[in-house]
This record gives structure tokens, C-alpha cells and sequence, in this order.
């Protein structure tokens, strides 16, 4: 047995991309090096290019096979292999035989030859591979039997792509150079769709670039054909404002990245009466770096950052946290406890955190501490402090008594006083300073023991000492207030900077807003409440004390309050809002930061209001231009018709005339016409004003398309001749039967008055999964693909000078309003060979 | 006798028109385009022609 032959396989993701004549090409090809080719099996489908291409090679006669007294032609496996030439043609790889010859298959058959050393160039359909099968089948809705193991064309020694694009394709196929001119039109609207085509050139690009399992997969997971994400990762990210952001940051979406369809939050904790360490620059910077890869900022208020960070993240069901490592120095780490990282890691629970290491670690600023304000606890923690330093000091001079003066004395005293202003600034210095007089008078100022004082410059020095120290303290504590004054503001500055930004970036939206405001002071819920009147809805309500009526503009959070009286904090917007919000009592601070913010929602209201009144102007602006339209339009497609009726009416009636029968019953039947005309005009301008006037009532049932169509032929096209290809099976659509009539009854109108009279317009109903298409095909001029869309327009007609007035350019636009109105589709397409194809689309009954 | 001669785009207009003057006993010819109305007029013109001033 000589060696095994050579297998070659050109792959094709649709019937007609030219497969049999790449095939063909290359047997050529090799006759023409001088190769002995025959062809053992080839289809041409009778397409008149392909079966040039046969010209001048050696064809082995097919053989005939009676299969339940049917014959079929097979490929003849033994003169093939008698005839033993070098190179063997045989097309459709996939292909399954008749029962009663040697194989059950033709990759079988293929695997003989090459067994017998001839090398076989084949080819076939990307919807034929084993593997691909379901896929197929998912993506065009039909079956395929026939197929091949991937590993047949794994196998080949050379697999080559005949690759063509959906739209090149298609326009194949609408001249006819794949199918006969009969079944085109299905065949464009079924398998050939753009979209199902498209869709197999990607599998078969897929599965040649050998990537088909990890690839494929993320071709189901991107196109919904297979099960979803089973959880959503969210990544928060942490941001102090300090310029080490950035980088965690994009550390953060890189990690939302990873995981597939990760969401990336980021959070910055204002602090009420916090850490001046945040620069607004640094965070807006920040914020617009977060939303362009795509990611969302917020801004919550909080003095415990590891909490508030925490509390956002579970809020919004975050996996992971992204921090960034401390800036602190590790000395001062030590000394001053755990930082908000190590907290934040210690509390997370269940929340992955990441401590992304950085280029500013360790260089926070050392005692950002000291610019607190002073709180109740701080006073007390300075009274402690002096307490334990006097009682300190005071051992220690009197030891050492001999050694130093009354003047170091002194000034140790005053450091005291000076350590606890800082601490506890003004009354605890104070105090100190008057303990420290005290103390310092009756253990060192002679005669020691006794609160009396003998020298007249030791009193001196003690008033001074007094003086200095309650000086000291008001300034130490005046700067502690001015600090602590300009980190609130820098955190009033920082939240109403976001909820500016919010407003400019176009989240106008008032529900947008309230949950900012909602987020940035920890609220359950929000409510924009607009006063409808100063007197109490009801007497029950007055006895309870309400102070008028109120509707609710705008809610957030689970269960807003829809009246100011039961609202924690209330904010007046504008004469006639008021802001409400529950959840904790505002501080007095914060409310002004909310009053602020009052005043954007007030703007984003007037905004609103604003826009919609822009919005009515500019819909009535349209239709005020669609009347005028219309009376262009119709004033002489109206006044025709019943200029014809009114003359001939009017001949009847005059006396002065005899009129024979025959001109009587000619007059009647112009009358009659001309009538029937003006109903018809009148009956397509109200279907329209319903439709622009948004009062149109759809009431969807199940549809038999049928019934509806030969209702619609009824009363439209009298004498012409409509050829109808309804096939029985098709499901009943979700419609409105009248409108659906009126729509069809419109299309076919234009498609008669368009097309030849010679040659009859077709109307087609075909399935396509879960929607029902119906056809209505002319064989007239056409609309270039440009214009489509011009078409749709009111008062359009396709020429403008053939007709005469019998149609004022409605139909499309009705046809396209109602489908619209029922859900469905309307669109236009070339019908091959030249005309038009108007197809409606509407969706199946769902089976119950 | 008049010879009247119609022409307008409306063919029951036409119709009408043409019933109307043939029973006064006029001599009506009709033609619903401009090509054809010259094609209808062989040697006599017309007395009245009444013409659609808004033909497509």
C-alpha cells in the first residue's frame, strides 16, 4: 500500500460563501502543474459559475442507489479507488449516505481514499462540525443533522478558511448566484440573516484560530446562550485624597477587570471635623480618573473612616476592598495605635481586602491629630494631663530644690499650662494656670509651705507667670479652633464639590441626587416634598398639628417620609419644597453643608421643569409642522375627489338635462368612486392623528395572521392579483387584529400601486423562533437603502408625478406606527431582482 | 355647436365633464395629459379649451 494520502478541507461558515468552487479552483490548479485530478463527487447546486469551473477535469460518473424505491446518486467509492488517481475532489464532507453502500458516511468514504494514498480535497460547513452543532443551532434555531467529529477535520493537513462577509454574502445570494430566484427571499430571511451570519463567521474564525474551548466559551457567556455570572465582583476602593489615589485606583480596576464584568466603586470619607489631609484638587482628579474606567464616586460623611469605609462597601454588597498602605511613619504607627488600614482589615469579615503598597508611604504628616477641634472628651483628657504633670513636677522641684531657681520653676510651671491648652485648649489652661500659681506659691515661693508671699518680686513674678500662661493658652487654643474651622470647610468644601460635580456632570435627575445627599450624610432615606397647599389635607390631619398638604416629588431609601413633621432634618428649597431627611439629627454644621445642597436641588428642579416644558414646545413644534404638512398634502388629495363627486352629483340633479340611463349609471359610479376615495383619505388621516396624538388603544391578543391578511385583501386591492404564501403551521401572533389589518392592507396598497401589473405582488409569512415575519414583496422601483428611512415620514410617496392623488404618502407611515404600537417591526428591504420587500415583525403568542 | 375640449389629470372629473357637454350637444374631446391632448387635436381647434392649470 503506497502512503497516505493528503487531506484538505476548506472550511465555509454558510452555504454560498464558495466552497465547492475554492475546491474546484485548486483541483485546477494542481491539473494545470499536471497532477491526474478526477472529481469523485461534486454538487454545483446548478450555480452557473460553479459548473464553468468543471470544465476540462475528469468527473467519475456518480452511481445510482434505490433506497425504499427512491434513487439517489451516491459518490462511486470503488471506481474511485479503481481509477487511483493522484488527486481526489469531493465535496460536502458532512454529507450522510444512502443506506446499502460501504460506509454510513462520506468522511468515511474520504478515509478509505486517503488510505489508498490519494489525496482528497473536501470542504464543509462550519454547522456540520460535531462540536459546534448545539452552538449552530442555538444562533439559527435549526437542526443540523448531518455531521462530522471536529477530529476528522482536526485531522487534515490543511484546513483553509473561505471566508466572506454577512453583507457580501447576502448581496450573493439577491443576485442569484447561490439559490434559484424563488427561494431567495426565505432563504434572506431566514437562515441568511446579518445577524445569524455574522455569528457563524465568528465560530468559524474561532474554531480555525484553535481556540474553541476557552474562546467559545466567552462567545456563549457574551451572547447570553449559556448560564451567567454567578456573582458580580465589586471592588471598592479607598481614597484619602492624597496623591497616592491614582495608583489604587487603577490597582483596583485592574482587579474589577480580572474577575470578568467587575464593578469598581470608589469612596472618599469626609470627615466632619477631620484630618486636613485631602486636597479637593487631588480627588477631583481622581473622581474623573475613577469614571473613565468606569467606575463610580462617592463621597460619604463620617469621623470613623474604617468604619465608614466598611459600612459603604457592605452597603453596596462589595468583595472586595482596595486600600492603600499606611502613610503613616512606622515610629509614629507605633505609638499612636492601629491606622485605618489595620482596622479596616481586622473588621472586613468577609470582604477581601487588598493593602496596595505605594510610592508616599510613610510620609503622612506626623500630628495631624493636634488640628481636632476640642471636644468634651479632650477638655477632660486635659485636666487629666495636668492633674498627673503638677503632680509630677511638683516632687521633682521640690528634690532638686537646691539646684535650680524660682525662674526654672517658672518655666516648667508654664510648659505644663502650655501642654494642656494644646491638649484641652483654653478652660483647662485655665484652670492649670491657676493650680500652677497655686501650687507654685505655696511649695516654692518662700516662706514656703504658706500661701503668703514675703518678697514683692517673687508676687510679681507669679502675675507674670498668670498672664504669660492664659495668654499662651488663648492663643494656642484660637489656632486649634481656626484649624479645626478649616478642616471642617475643607470637608463641607469636599461634599458639596461632589454633589456640584454630580450636578454638572448631568445627573440632573432629582432621585440621583437625593441619594448622593442620602450617601454623603449617612441618612436611611431622602425626599423632595413640594407644598400643595397651606391647609391640612384632612381634620384628623389638622388636629395632629400638620401644617398643610404636601406630595412627594421625589423619594430615596426604603421608606421615605412623605411629611415634613416626621422628618429628622428639613431643609427649605425654594418657596415651595422642603428637603427631608431621616435617619440621625443633623448636626448644625451639616445642615449648612445640606442647605447648600438644598439650593442644587432646587436648581436641578427648575432644571427639569425647564427641560420638560423645552420638551412639550419642541413635540408641539413638530406637530404643529405635521399639520401644516398635512394641509399641503391633503388639500388637493381631498378637494379632487370631491370636486368629482360634487360635479357629478350635481349633473344628476340638474333639470335642464335629460340624462339617457347609461350617463346616469357612468355619473353614479364617478360619485361612488370618488366617495369611496374620500373615505379612504379621511380614514388613513385619522388613523394617523390617533397615532400622533399618542391616544391609540393596542389591545394585543393571539392573532391568527391568516385570517387578518385575507381580511386586510378584502377591502384593499379589488382587482389586483396578490399571490399569497402563508404556510398553515404559522403561529398565531400577539396583535391587535384591527391594527395589524389596517397596517398589511397599507403595505400591500403601495407594493400594488408600485409593481408592474404583469407581475404580482407576493405576500409571505415565515417563523423565525419567538417572532412571526410578514412579507409583502413588490417587483416595482424600489426604495434606495438611503431613503428608507425618508419613506416613513408622513406625506412621502415614492414619485411624485405618476399618480393621481390617490394616495397622499400615509401608508408607511400608518403600517409603520401601528406595528410600532403593537411591539412589532417594521422594515424595508430590496427584494431581489429588483422592488421592494416591506416586512413586519411581531412576536409569537408565548406558549402558556 | 361648440367644440370643447377637457384636459385634466381627474379621469371621473373628465368622465363627468364630457357627459355633461355632450348632453348640451357639444362636441367634447377629453384628454387626461398634455401629450395626449395634442395627439386629440387633429385639424380643428377647438373653441373652448378647459385646462387643468395643476397637471402633474
Amino acid at each position: 500500500m503506497s502512503e497516505r494520502g493528503q487531506l484538505r478541507v476548506y472550511l465555509g461558515a454558510a452555504p454560498g460563501v464558495g466552497k465547492t468552487y475554492a475546491m474546484l479552483e485548486e483541483g485546477r490548479r494542481r491539473a494545470a502543474r499536471g497532477t491526474d485530478v478526477v472529481i469523485a463527487y461534486v454538487d454545483t447546486h446548478a450555480r452557473p459559475r460553479t459548473e464553468e469551473k468543471l470544465a476540462g477535469l475528469e468527473v467519475i460518473p456518480r452511481r445510482t442507489v434505490t433506497y425504499r424505491g427512491t434513487q439517489f446518486t451516491e459518490m462511486d467509492l470503488p471506481a474511485v479507488l479503481a481509477c487511483a488517481p493522484k488527486v481526489a475532489l469531493v465535496d460536502e464532507l458532512a454529507h450522510t449516505n444512502v443506506p446499502g453502500v460501504e460506509h454510513a458516511k462520506r468522511w468515511q468514504d474520504i478515509e478509505q481514499l486517503l488510505e489508498a494514498g490519494i489525496t482528497v480535497i473536501s470542504n464543509v460547513n462550519i454547522q456540520h462540525l460535531e462540536s459546534l452543532n448545539d452552538v449552530v443551532q442555538e444562533i439559527t434555531g435549526i437542526p443540523q443533522r448531518e455531521t462530522v467529529p471536529d477530529s476528522v477535520v482536526r485531522a487534515a493537513e490543511q484546513v483553509e478558511l473561505v471566508d466572506m462577509t454577512a453583507e457580501a454574502l447576502r448581496r450573493r445570494m439577491a443576485h442569484g448566484n447561490v439559490y434559484q430566484l424563488d427561494k431567495i427571499d426565505a432563504a434572506l430571511s431566514n437562515y441568511f440573516r446579518p445577524g445569524n451570519l455574522t455569528a457563524l463567521r465568528e465560530l468559524a474564525l474561532l474554531w480555525l484560530a484553535d481556540a474553541v474551548e476557552v474562546n467559545l466559551q466567552r462567545y456563549r457567556e457574551q451572547h447570553g446562550i449559556a448560564r451567567k455570572w454567578e456573582t458580580r465582583e465589586r471592588v471598592v476602593v479607598a481614597l484619602t485624597g492624597g496623591p497616592e489615589g491614582e495608583a489604587l485606583i487603577r490597582r483596583a480596576a485592574r482587579i474589577a477587570a480580572r474577575v470578568g464584568g467587575g464593578e469598581l466603586l470608589a469612596v472618599h470619607v469626609a470627615r466632619s471635623d477631620g484630618l486636613a489631609g485631602s486636597s479637593i484638587a487631588e480627588l477631583d482628579q481622581q473622581r474623573v480618573l475613577v469614571e473613565s474606567l468606569g467606575g463610580s464616586y462617592h463621597s460619604v460623611v463620617g469621623d470613623d473612616i474604617p468604619a465608614a469605609v466598611l459600612e459603604f462597601a457592605r452597603a453596596s454588597n462589595a468583595t472586595q476592598i482596595v486600600i492603600g498602605a499606611s502613610r503613616r511613619n512606622p515610629a509614629v504607627a507605633a505609638l499612636t495605635g492601629p491606622g485605618t488600614g489595620m482596622t479596616i482589615t481586622r473588621q472586613s469579615g468577609p470582604i477581601d481586602v487588598h493593602v496596595i503598597s505605594h510610592d508616599y508611604m510613610g510620609k503622612g504628616r506626623v500630628l495631624p491629630r493636634l488640628s481636632r477641634g476640642l471636644t468634651r472628651q479632650r477638655q477632660l483628657a486635659a485636666l487629666v494631663t495636668a492633674a498627673i504633670l503638677l503632680a509630677a513636677l511638683v516632687p521633682i522641684c521640690a528634690a532638686l530644690r537646691d539646684n535650680i531657681s524660682l525662674g526654672s520653676d517658672l518655666l516648667l510651671f508654664l510648659l505644663v499650662v502650655i501642654i494642656v491648652s494644646l491638649v484641652g485648649g483654653f478652660a483647662p489652661a485655665v484652670a492649670t494656670a491657676i493650680a500652677a500659681s497655686l501650687l507654685l506659691n505655696y511649695y516654692f515661693v518662700p516662706p514656703i509651705h504658706k500661701l503668703t508671699i514675703s518678697e514683692p518680686e517673687n508676687i510679681f513674678a507669679l502675675v507674670v507667670f498668670v498672664v504669660v500662661a492664659l495668654l499662651v493658652s488663648r492663643v494656642v487654643d484660637f489656632a486649634a479652633r481656626r484649624n479645626s474651622e478649616a478642616a471642617r470647610s475643607n470637608a463641607e468644601a469636599e461634599t458639596i464639590s461632589t454633589l456640584a460635580g454630580s450636578l454638572l456632570r448631568g445627573e440632573q435627575a432629582i432621585p440621583a441626587m437625593l441619594e448622593r445627599v442620602r450617601e454623603s450624610f449617612g441618612m436611611h432615606d431622602a425626599a423632595l416634598l413640594h407644598r400643595e397647599s397651606d391647609a391640612p389635607a384632612s381634620a384628623d390631619d389638622a388636629r395632629r398639628g400638620l401644617r398643610g398638604t404636601w406630595s412627594c416629588i421625589a423619594s430615596v431609601g426604603d421608606n421615605p417620609c412623605l411629611r415634613p413633621e416626621d422628618a429628622d432634618t428639613e431643609v427649605p428649597v425654594g418657596e415651595d419644597m422642603v428637603l427631608v431627611l431621616r435617619g440621625r439629627a443633623l448636626a448644625a454644621e451639616d445642615q449648612r453643608v445640606l442647605a447648600a445642597f438644598a439650593a442644587q436641588v432646587a436648581v436641578a428642579y427648575e432644571r427639569g421643569r425647564l427641560a420638560e416644558t423645552a420638551e412639550a414646545v419642541g413635540e408641539l413644534t413638530a406637530a404643529d409642522r405635521v399639520r401644516t404638512a398635512l394641509l399641503n398634502a391633503v388639500s388637493h388629495d381631498l378637494r379632487t375627489p370631491l370636486a368629482s363627486a360634487k360635479a357629478a352629483v350635481s349633473s344628476l340633479r340638474s333639470r335642464e338635462v335629460s340624462w339617457s340611463e347609461q350617463d346616469r349609471q357612468e355619473l353614479l359610479t364617478n360619485a361612488d368612486d370618488a366617495l369611496d376615495r374620500l373615505t379612504a383619505l379621511v380614514t388613513s388621516l385619522l388613523d394617523l392623528s390617533r397615532l400622533q396624538a399618542g391616544v391609540l388603544a393596542v389591545a394585543t391578543q393571539a392573532t391568527a395572521v391568516e385570517d387578518v391578511i385575507s381580511r386586510a385583501l378584502d377591502h384593499t386591492a379589488r382587482d389586483a392579483k396578490i399571490d399569497l404564501d402563508i404556510p398553515p403551521e404559522l403561529p398565531d401572533v400577539l396583535a391587535d387584529p384591527g391594527l395589524l389589518e389596517r397596517a398589511i392592507a397599507n403595505l400591500v396598497e403601495n407594493a400594488v400601486r408600485y409593481s408592474p401589473p404583469d407581475k404580482p405582488v407576493r405576500l409571505a409569512a415565515s417563523t423565525h423562533r419567538d417572532t412571526v415575519e410578514i412579507r409583502v414583496i413588490d417587483c416595482g422601483p424600489g426604495i434606495r437603502p438611503t431613503d428608507r428611512e425618508a419613506a416613513f415620514a408622513p406625506f412621502q410617496r415614492r414619485d411624485d408625478h405618476t399618480d393621481n392623488g390617490q394616495g397622499v404618502g400615509l401608508g408607511l407611515a400608518i403600517a409603520r406606527g401601528f406595528v410600532e404600537a403593537m411591539h412589532g417591526t417594521i422594515t424595508l428591504d430590496d427584494t431581489p431582482g429588483g422592488g421592494l420587500i416591506a416586512a413586519i415583525e411581531l412576536p409569537t403568542e408565548p406558549p402558556q | 355647436m361648440t367644440r370643447v375640449h377637457g384636459v385634466d389629470n381627474e379621469r371621473p372629473l373628465l368622465r363627468t365633464l364630457a357627459i355633461n357637454r355632450r348632453a348640451r350637444n357639444d362636441d367634447v374631446t377629453t384628454a387626461s395629459n398634455a401629450a395626449e391632448r395634442i395627439d386629440h387635436v387633429p385639424g380643428l381647434p377647438p373653441d373652448v379649451v378647459l385646462l387643468d392649470l395643476d397637471l402633474p
